[in-house]
C-alpha cells in the first residue's frame, strides 16, 4: 500500500501516548485536532495561558493568567524539565516566536541544522512525497543542503520509508558552473553514490520534469532508479521550495502537511503553506519524531 | 484573453495555416505534429536538421513527406541560427523546437537580440491552466536568465507585458513573486518586488497593474482564488524557481504548461523534450495565435 496520510495518522494513533504541552493563541482548528487525538488516546494534552483559560474541561489547562509570550517560556520549561515530550504553538507565527524558540534551541543545543518539510500527495503518483527547505534556509550552501538532507532522510525513516529515492532539484539536468545549484546537486549525487547518506538514493541534478517522469528522464539519457520514483524532491532555495509549495497548494488544491525538522525536541505548527484543516496531520507528523 | 487552450486553438484554426521552421523533428511525435498540423491546415511545416535521419523517422511512422521542404544543416548550432534567421527575415511566423537541446536555440536568439535589438532581453513564458480557474496565466522566466537583476526583471516584464497585450489582455495584473519573510527581516527579492511596483505606479512599466502581494498567501488569505483578481503574469525571483515552478504544474499533475521563447521579435516553441503528441499540437496553435496577433 502507498503511504498516505491516513497512514500517517493511523502510525500516530498506533505509536503510542504523548505528554504534549500547548501554546500560543486559541485555535479552534487546532484544538478541535489536539481534542480528537486525546479521544484516540495517542496525547495527553497540557494548554498553557489565558488563550486557553475557557477551554477547560476539555484539556488541562496551567498557568491560565500568562499571555502567550509567557506560556511559550513555561511551555517551553515544561520541556527542559521532561514534563512534557512534544510543543504545540497555535500561533500566531510572528518572528518574536521563531526567535523565542531558536534562543532556547541555541541554548539547549545540539548543533543540527533546522529546516522544513512539506509533505503532499501529487495526483501523478498518489504517493506521499516530501518537499524541502520550504520554510526555513533562504540561500542554503552545500553544507546546509548536506544537513537539510540529513534532516529529511531521518524523518523519511520514521515514517517508514526504508530507502528514500531524493531528487536534488536544478533548473536543468546538466552540470553547468555557472548555476551553483546545479553543482550543490551534482556533489551531493556523489556523495550518495559513495555511500554517505547511507542507503538513501540522491540523483542530481535533475530539472522537474526528468524528475517526476521516467520517460522525460530516459529521453535525456539519465539512468537512474530516481526519475518517476521520487519520495523526496531537495529544492535548491527557499524561493523555489515556498513558491512551487504555494502553487501546489492554492493552485492546485493539494493538501500539504509541514514539519520542523533539526529541534532538540519535536516542535508542531501551522506554516503559512498549511491550511487550517491541517492540524491532525501536523500533529501525527510530530508525533512520528517521539516514536 | 482566452480563458483556456480550448479557445486558444479554435482561434488558431481561424488564423492558420503559418509558415513554421521545425528544428530537428528527428522523433515520431514531432514529425507526426508537423505532417498533422499541416493536413489542419495550421501550419506550413519546413524541416531542419539531418535530411537522411528525417526521412528514415518519417519512414518508419509511415508519415508522408513529399509535400514537405527540408532544408540540410546538421550541426546544431548553425540548424538553430539558421532557422532564426528565417524568423528574423519573415521566411517564417515562428520556430518550433524539436529535439535539440534548448541551449542552442538560446544562444541563437541571445545573439540577434543583442545585434538586433539592445534594449531587449530573450525569456521564456509559460503558460498555465488550471482546472477551475477560468483563465490563462503566465510564468517567467524559467529558462533564459539566470538571476536577474533589476533591469532585466524590467526587460523580461517588458516582453510579458507586450505578450499578454496580444492575447487581448490590455492592461495586464502582475505578481512579481517573493516568498515571506517569515524568519529574516527582507530579502533582495523582496525589495526588487518593492521597487517594480514603485516603477508601475509612476507609470515606467507601461500599461500594467503590479499586485500589492508578492506571492499567493499575501494576495488570498482565504485560500480562495479568483480569477479576475488572480494575476496574469507571475514575475519569478531567480530560475530555479521559474523552471521548478513551472514543470511541477504539469509533471506533479495539477495543470497545464505550455512555454514560448520570445525575444526580438521572435516567436520560439520551447516544448520539453518529453512532450507528447497532444501537448505538442497545442503548443503549435498558441504559437499560431501569438504570431498572429
Amino acid at each position: 500500500m502507498e503511504l498516505d496520510f491516513n497512514a500517517v495518522i493511523e502510525f500516530a494513533r498506533r505509536g503510542g501516548k504523548k505528554k504534549i504541552v500547548i501554546s500560543g493563541q486559541k485555535d479552534l482548528g487546532a484544538l478541535a485536532s489536539i481534542s480528537q487525538a486525546k479521544r484516540e488516546g495517542w496525547v495527553e494534552p497540557l494548554a498553557i495561558g489565558r488563550s486557553f483559560s475557557d477551554v477547560d474541561g476539555e484539556m488541562e489547562v496551567a498557568f491560565s493568567s500568562v499571555d502567550i509570550e509567557e506560556a511559550r517560556l513555561k511551555a517551553l520549561n515544561l520541556i527542559q524539565a521532561g514534563k512534557a515530550e512534544i510543543l504545540i504553538d497555535t500561533g500566531p507565527l510572528e518572528k518574536r516566536f521563531f526567535s523565542l524558540l531558536f534562543d532556547q534551541i541555541e541554548r539547549i543545543g545540539g548543533g543540527q541544522i533546522l529546516s522544513y518539510v512539506s509533505l503532499l500527495i501529487p495526483p501523478m503518483t498518489g504517493r506521499l512525497t516530501l518537499l524541502t527547505d520550504t520554510l526555513i534556509n533562504r540561500s542554503p550552501k552545500l553544507k546546509d543542503k548536506v544537513g537539510i538532507l540529513e534532516n529529511v532522510l531521518k524523518f523519511a525513516g520514521r515514517l517508514g520509508i526504508e530507502r528514500p529515492k531524493v531528487a536534488a532539484l536544478a533548473p536543468l539536468e546538466l552540470v553547468n558552473p555557472a548555476l551553483e545549484s546545479t553543482l550543490d546537486a551534482a556533489i551531493l549525487s556523489k556523495m550518495s553514490e559513495r555511500g554517505q547518506f547511507g542507503p538513501a538514493l540522491i540523483e542530481g541534478p535533475l530539472a522537474m520534469d526528468n524528475a517526476a517522469s521516467s520517460s522525460a528522464a530516459r529521453h535525456k539519457g539519465i539512468m537512474s532508479h530516481v526519475p518517476g520514483n521520487v519520495d523526496i524532491y531537495l529544492f535548491p532555495d527557499l524561493e523555489s521550495a515556498h513558491l512551487t509549495a504555494q502553487f501546489l497548494t492554492w493552485v492546485g488544491h493539494l493538501k500539504l502537511g509541514g514539519i520542523l525538522l533539526g529541534t532538540p525536541f519535536p516542535i508542531a505548527f501551522r506554516s503559512p503553506l498549511e491550511r487550517p484543516d491541517c492540524w491532525l496531520i501536523n500533529l501525527a507528523l510530530t508525533c512520528s519524531l517521539k516514536r | 484573453m482566452y480563458r483556456n487552450f480550448e479557445e486558444i486553438s479554435k482561434k488558431a484554426k481561424e488564423r492558420g495555416p503559418c509558415r513554421v521552421s521545425i528544428l530537428f523533428p528527428d522523433d515520431p511525435d514531432i514529425m507526426r505534429v508537423a505532417v498533422d498540423g499541416m493536413r489542419e491546415g495550421l501550419i506550413k511545416p519546413v524541416l531542419v536538421g539531418h535530411s537522411n535521419r528525417i526521412k528514415q523517422i518519417a519512414r518508419e511512422a509511415n508519415l508522408p513527406l513529399s509535400q514537405i521542404e527540408i532544408r540540410e544543416e546538421e550541426d546544431p548550432q548553425e540548424a538553430s541560427n539558421l532557422c532564426l534567421n528565417m524568423a528574423k527575415k519573415g521566411e517564417v511566423s515562428f520556430v518550433v523546437k524539436g529535439n535539440i537541446l534548448t541551449t542552442y536555440l538560446y544562444k541563437a536568439l541571445i545573439k540577434i537580440t543583442k545585434k538586433i535589438l539592445t534594449d531587449q532581453i530573450p525569456c521564456t513564458l509559460c503558460f498555465h491552466h488550471i482546472p477551475g480557474l477560468e483563465k490563462i496565466f503566465v510564468i517567467t522566466d524559467g529558462g533564459v536568465n539566470i538571476h536577474p537583476n533589476l533591469e532585466t526583471k524590467k526587460k523580461i516584464l517588458a516582453n510579458g507585458i507586450n505578450v499578454l497585450q496580444r492575447l487581448g489582455c490590455n492592461r495586464p495584473r502582475i505578481m512579481v513573486l517573493a516568498t515571506p519573510c517569515i524568519l529574516d527581516e527582507t530579502s533582495s527579492y523582496s525589495k526588487d518586488a518593492e521597487v517594480l511596483r514603485e516603477l508601475s505606479l509612476s507609470g515606467d512599466l507601461g500599461q500594467c497593474e503590479i499586485d500589492f502581494a508578492k506571492n499567493l498567501h499575501e494576495a488570498f488569505p482565504e485560500w480562495t482564488l479568483q480569477a479576475e483578481r488572480f494575476p496574469d503574469v507571475f514575475l519569478v525571483p531567480n530560475i530555479e524557481t521559474g523552471n521548478i515552478l513551472v514543470k511541477s504544474i504539469d509533471h506533479l499533475g495539477i495543470g497545464i504548461r505550455q512555454c514560448v521563447t520570445v525575444g526580438a521579435g521572435i516567436f520560439i516553441l520551447t516544448p520539453s523534450r518529453s512532450d507528447g503528441y497532444e501537448a505538442r499540437m497545442m503548443n503549435l496553435s498558441l504559437g499560431i495565435v501569438l504570431a498572429t496577433s
